[in-house]
């Protein structure tokens, strides 16, 4: 795995203020992280979200009906799409802005789990700063959710990117994935009381996804309707001959950094494992689900995990039996694997061990659907609620609330009831400085150093604004450990952009 | 519409509950109280699957001396408005 990242939407809400418009509430809590980078600057002349995977180029998106809407609306509003969009090129390597209807914060480029849990949190912390600043002007409290639904059927995503090596034939890739992905949920899972379909709410009833209501499909590019298990989009953001940013968007966004390091964790593993099959002509997981899209929502909702499964060679599996099948799978490669990830996969085989052995009060230090579960129906049996008291989704929705002093997910931390938290001053730190040893350190030092001077950002290159002219700095094949070491020693030494010829290409006066 | 007050009276004897599966409601102590780091966890073997879905139902007891401060936590939860989730709306995202 080369590296990985998360982008999280976020729900926002304000009180006292029935007919929000969340598009410009967003845009104005986005503005309030102007001094984290530099604000509006975001390259989108390269961007292709219509490239798929398989070959080929869609000529939309399901997504373009509702982004027409939203645009109509957005002309009215007299700004311009980037001032809409209202970028914020991160000093930490990420980027922040509005996506849609929702702030949206995506980590910087990582390389190992406890990184990205600390980049994760900083980001969080972002937010909640934003909040706190926005309230005081508006005088009224904004809050901000880190999930996945208004429980109304309306759901936004919490996308997770692996970019790793592109001679994995892109078939076989599915075929190692789709299984894993579909009972993943169950490690992975945030919870969730209530039943949606799109744009509609059905019923008050417990599952382990937040998400899983929403996916209709195997394979697909799109993103916004007629979401797919596995996402096809064609945009690796780095070398295109060489590489593949795997791009995951059925997860749920977890509060946990524990369920966070399964989630992504576990994933990079199959990925690497994958590859590594391929390479050495090994053999595959060898497991495919008959009904994968049925599978999906039914797992979700199968809380006791005993349920089974067809698969395509007839034989019944639960999801359990899946998730070890794949962990054995990945056993025999982890002597390939660079050593951290060792810890990684104890972890996952432990947590698996707990759901299959019912240790329940250790996977609710860990697990966000068990935690959130045992937190909120022991208020309800307490209260004796109904199954069906719109309380329950309050309590639900305020588990994933941005704010240390009154989230639900942050009384159990503080509480001292999760497992697996990041470095409080790390996070603090990642706030504005990037991770060390990936691209995104590059990056995010050259927006630190130089930001008033950038004309372009985006993932694989900067362009700044030199006396001399346009200057380039390219990121598509920034990945080897050397190359990053030698970036950082011509940008601590610079002391202005001029200095950084050894790294950039001079696009002439403009 | 509940009243912060009757919430308060109920909770006085709370202590926060986890229901063990939806078939045997049975209850026990919400008691894991452990913070470590990440890179500090002690790592694991991994054990082999038992064969019982679930498990038994019975869960493991509270560790002795370690009561969890919840005392906060239900705080916070009586001051959740019971209906918050009704007035959130949102647009469809990706």
């Amino acid at each position: 795995m080369i590296t990985f990242g998360l982008e999280n939407e976020i729900g926002i809400d304000r009180d006292n203020e029935s007919q929000l418009d969340v598009v410009a509430e967003s845009i104005d809590l986005v503005r309030q992280a102007k001094n984290f980078g530099a604000f509006m600057r975001w390259d989108y002349h390269f961007e292709d979200p219509h490239r798929d995977m398989r070959g080929f180029r869609v000529d939309s998106l399901r997504q373009d009906t509702d982004e027409a809407y939203y645009l109509d609306q957005d002309t009215r509003r007299e700004l311009s799409f980037s001032e809409i969009k209202s970028d914020i090129a991160l000093t930490n390597g990420g980027r922040f802005y509005n996506d849609h209807a929702h702030p949206e914060y995506c980590t910087p480029e990582c390389r190992t789990i406890d990184q990205l849990n600390v980049y994760d949190r900083a980001g969080e912390l972002m937010l909640m700063e934003c909040a706190a600043r926005l309230s005081q002007i508006k005088g009224a409290q904004v809050r901000l959710y880190k999930n996945n639904t208004d429980f109304l059927g309306h759901s936004y995503g919490c996308h997770e990117n692996y970019l790793m090596a592109r001679d994995l034939p892109w078939d076989r890739l599915c075929e190692d994935l789709e299984a894993f992905l579909i009972t993943r949920q169950i490690i992975a899972g945030a919870g969730k009381f209530a039943t949606e379909k799109e744009d509609q709410w059905v019923d008050g009833r417990f599952q382990i996804s937040q998400r899983s209501d929403f996916f209709t499909v195997r394979q697909s590019v799109d993103t916004m309707q007629r979401r797919p298990i596995i996402n096809t989009r064609d945009e690796p953001h780095a070398n295109p001959n060489k590489y593949r940013r795997f791009h995951v968007i059925l997860g749920d966004a977890n509060m946990s950094p524990f369920a966070t390091r399964l989630k992504v964790g576990s994933t990079a593993l199959v990925l690497m494992a994958s590859q590594l099959a391929w390479e050495r002509s090994l053999t595959q997981p060898g497991i495919q689900l008959k009904n994968p899209v049925q599978s999906l929502k039914s797992i979700s909702k199968d809380l006791a995990l005993s349920q089974k499964y067809s698969t395509t060679k007839g034989a019944q599996v639960s999801a359990l039996d899946v998730q070890f099948q794949y962990l054995d799978w990945v056993k025999s490669y982890l002597e390939a694997m660079p050593k951290g990830w060792v810890g990684v996969w104890e972890d996952w085989a432990a947590t698996l061990d707990e759901l299959r052995s019912g240790a329940w009060d250790q996977l609710a230090g860990k697990l966000d659907w068990v935690a959130k579960r045992a937190l909120i129906q022991g208020f309800q049996e307490s209260e004796g609620l109904s199954a069906t008291d719109p309380w329950l989704q309050s309590l639900d929705l305020e588990y994933h609330r941005l704010d240390l002093d009154e989230g639900l997910y942050f009384g159990l931390e503080s509480s001292g009831q999760m497992q697996g938290l990041p470095d409080p001053a790390a996070c603090e730190k990642a706030m504005r400085q990037p991770p060390e040893g990936v691209r995104s350190w590059v990056r995010g030092r050259l927006i630190e150093r130089f930001g008033s001077k950038i004309a372009w950002a985006q993932w694989d290159h900067l362009l700044f604004k030199a006396d001399s002219g346009l200057v380039r700095v390219d990121l598509t094949d920034l990945f080897a450990e050397s190359d990053i070491q030698r970036y950082r020693y011509v940008i601590e030494k610079a002391t202005q952009l001029a200095d950084l010829k050894e790294i950039y290409t001079e696009l002439g006066a403009r | 519409m509940r009243s912060e007050s009757d919430v308060s009276s109920k909770f006085e004897s709370l202590e926060i509950m986890m229901i063990l599966n939806s078939n045997q409601r049975k209850l026990i102590p919400f008691n894991f109280n452990i913070n470590m780091n990440d890179s500090n966890q002690k790592k694991r073997q991994a054990p082999a699957g038992p064969s019982s879905p679930g498990g038994d139902g019975s869960g493991p007891s509270r560790p002795e001396g370690s009561k969890p401060n919840t005392g906060d936590l239900l705080k916070r939860m009586r001051k959740v408005d019971p209906d918050q989730a009704r007035r959130y709306r949102q647009r469809t995202g990706q």
